[in-house]
């Protein structure tokens, strides 16, 4: 296994060529920028301490998942900021009388129920997707066969698809 | 009997192929497959759609967000990432739905463009906006001639009153004379401070740029002519061929006045030259950097616009400072300033900053002594009654006439013809001190 030293202008690099997309990561991943950015600082900390780095994209993904999984512990208190943001969202959105912006923000609510009803690691795998990180890189983020890493997207693209369906589904009978 | 080539491949499989992360082998057999099955080809189908609605709703979790961190082409931010394989299905390719042109957007857009027009133009228009402006309440404002009239004169006649580019505002005439006006209760008398703010409008700025264009053609014509001067000033007939005349008639005299001062004389050509007592001194503390005194190189009695020679230019310290004062041999102010502008090898080129004159002094290049070339004629409009100081004005501003834009206009015309016009008279520049 390729190993690699982490000083501190190959940290910079990493923090200039990772952050952005880590940080959409989290945010997809979270439902929330604020945790996105302190965990996204909390992965690049720990990259600084750490002597070596294999593979540093997939590194830093994987740190920033499991970073995300010991936030997960408290989760009960995400989920009621959570549910504060929607109802917040709501009310804003009845003072806000732009057609966009009600589509924009009744999408979003829908796209995040959505990815919240996927599995752990169906939902990892679909977002380190989205940010770039190929097969290998995934896999060794989530601790998988590469040659499984096709079969876990594909796994978790149609349950995606088919919760936001069905979500989107139930609000369309609902009564206006 | 079936072989390798013949099993489907699994939906994993398709989604790495779609993905391009099938090694070249892989890939190969998969398509090879895809000729011939349909349906696998409806699989792979489907999975597009999936990936395709995936990333949807993925990005629909960005919205609303606006950090640097958020970027909205997926290829944007993925450029290691090969863009999925091409579709192969008929119908509309759509661009991503933040992208799609929708009603609302093309209403924001259009008063978007319509605002940044109007304020184009409405920017574009401002400078001869502000002229109007002033032009019309001074015409409508009859009380107010003396100072509105003196500003549309100063912008319609540059070479008697407005200042150079490169000058900093000076306090001349017109300042001075527009602060009182009676009869005009919201306009106060304008101190010191004001008449910077004055120099700074857009009218003072059009005239600054006239005079500097018209300073530069004649620096040309004076400077260089002066040098290959030859011909009599009796016998010249035309303004170039006056300037050579004066000019010829200048240098001998400064020749003359070197001559004099190698035999260790401290008298000059033409009334005599000598140090003037402190002059930056009677002028309540102004500080001057350098001092000439100008005076005839023939002896013959000569003015600059109202001042008559001889006469001593104080340039305002500091150095930086292109503005310069007009003062008496006794160091007294002789009611007229000048901006100046440095030429080659130092020579100067003064422009007098009188209302009422035009006026110009080409001084050669550097030494003690210098050979200069004058001119200045009376200006079309004539507002001497708005010159120089506030008790004056206030006493003749009755006297007043306002000239109106057009008028104001002609007489610009006129005066710069009447400057060309005007005799070239050779003088001597000589450098003297400025202190005590």
């Amino acid at each position: 296994m390729f190993f690699i030293m982490v000083p501190p202008d190959r940290l910079t690099a990493l923090f200039a060529e990772y952050h952005a997309p880590l940080v959409r990561f989290l945010t997809r991943r979270l439902g929330d920028r604020d945790a996105a950015e302190e965990i996204a600082q909390e992965t690049f900390m720990r990259a600084m301490k750490q002597e070596t780095i294999t593979s540093d994209r997939s590194w830093l993904f994987a740190v920033a998942s499991n970073l995300v999984r010991d936030e997960g512990r408290r989760s009960q208190r995400q989920q009621r900021r959570l549910e504060l943001l929607r109802e917040q969202e709501q009310a804003e959105a009845v003072v806000e009388p732009e057609p966009t912006s009600m589509e924009r923000d009744a999408e979003r609510d829908l796209a995040r129920r959505a990815v919240a009803m996927l599995g752990e690691r169906d939902r990892d795998a679909l977002l380190m997707r989205e940010e770039g990180l190929d097969y290998d890189e995934i896999a060794r983020a989530l601790d998988l066969s590469p040659g499984s890493v096709g079969t876990t997207l594909s796994r978790a693209r149609r349950r995606l698809m088919e919760a936001y369906e069905s979500l989107q589904a139930k609000q369309d009978v609902r009564p206006a | 009997m079936t072989s390798e080539r013949d099993v489907h491949p699994d939906e994993g499989t398709i989604h790495a192929w779609l993905d391009r992360q099938l090694d070249d082998l892989a890939a190969a057999t998969l398509e090879a497959h895809l000729q011939r099955c349909d349906e696998c080809a409806e699989r792979v189908a489907e999975a597009r759609g999936l990936i395709a609605g995936t990333s949807r709703v993925l990005s629909a979790l960005d919205a609303g967000t606006t950090s640097m961190s958020d970027k909205p082409v997926l290829s944007a931010v993925r450029p290691d990432v090969e863009p999925p394989r091409p579709l192969v299905l008929s119908g509309t390719v759509r661009g991503p739905r933040r992208f799609r042109l929708t009603p609302a957007r093309s209403a924001i857009a259009a008063v978007l463009v319509v605002a940044v027009a109007t304020a184009i133009i409405h920017e574009h228009e401002r400078p001869s906006g502000g002229l109007a402006a002033i032009e019309k309440q001074s015409a409508e404002r009859p009380d107010a001639a003396a100072g509105l009239g003196a500003a549309s004169a100063v912008a319609a006649a540059p070479a008697a009153a407005a200042p150079s580019p490169a000058s900093p505002p000076v306090a001349a005439p017109v300042p001075s004379a527009a602060a009182p006006l009676p009869g005009a209760p919201n306009v106060a008398p304008a101190p010191a401070p004001q008449v910077a703010q004055y120099d700074s409008t857009a009218s003072t700025r059009v005239a600054a740029a006239r005079t500097f264009a018209r300073t530069q053609r004649e620096t040309t014509v004076n400077a260089d002519l002066a040098r290959v001067a030859a011909a009599p000033a009796a016998a010249a007939s035309t303004p170039t061929e006056q300037t050579i005349a004066a000019a010829k008639a200048a240098d001998s005299a400064v020749g003359a006045a070197n001559r004099v001062e190698l035999r260790g004389s401290t008298s000059g050509v033409a009334g005599g030259v000598g140090r003037i007592a402190a002059p930056a001194r009677v002028l309540a503390g102004v500080e001057a950097s350098q001092c000439y005194r100008v005076e005839s190189a023939t002896g013959a009695a000569a003015t600059w616009g109202p001042v008559s020679l001889p006469f001593v230019l104080a340039l305002d310290a500091p150095a930086t400072s292109a503005a310069a004062r007009v003062l008496t041999p006794a160091g007294q102010d002789a009611e007229a300033r000048a901006v100046f502008e440095r030429r080659g090898g130092d020579s100067l080129l003064f422009t007098l900053q009188r209302v009422g004159y035009t006026g110009t002094l080409a001084v050669g290049a550097s030494g003690e002594v210098r050979a200069g070339v004058m001119r200045s004629a009376p200006a079309g409009l004539q507002l001497e009654s708005v010159a120089t100081n506030a008790p004056r004005a206030t006493e003749q501003k009755r006297a007043l006439r306002k000239p109106s834009a057009a008028q104001a206009r002609a007489d610009s015309a006129s005066t710069a013809s009447a400057r060309a016009a005007a005799p070239a008279v050779p003088v001597v520049v000589r450098k003297v001190g400025c202190g005590g």
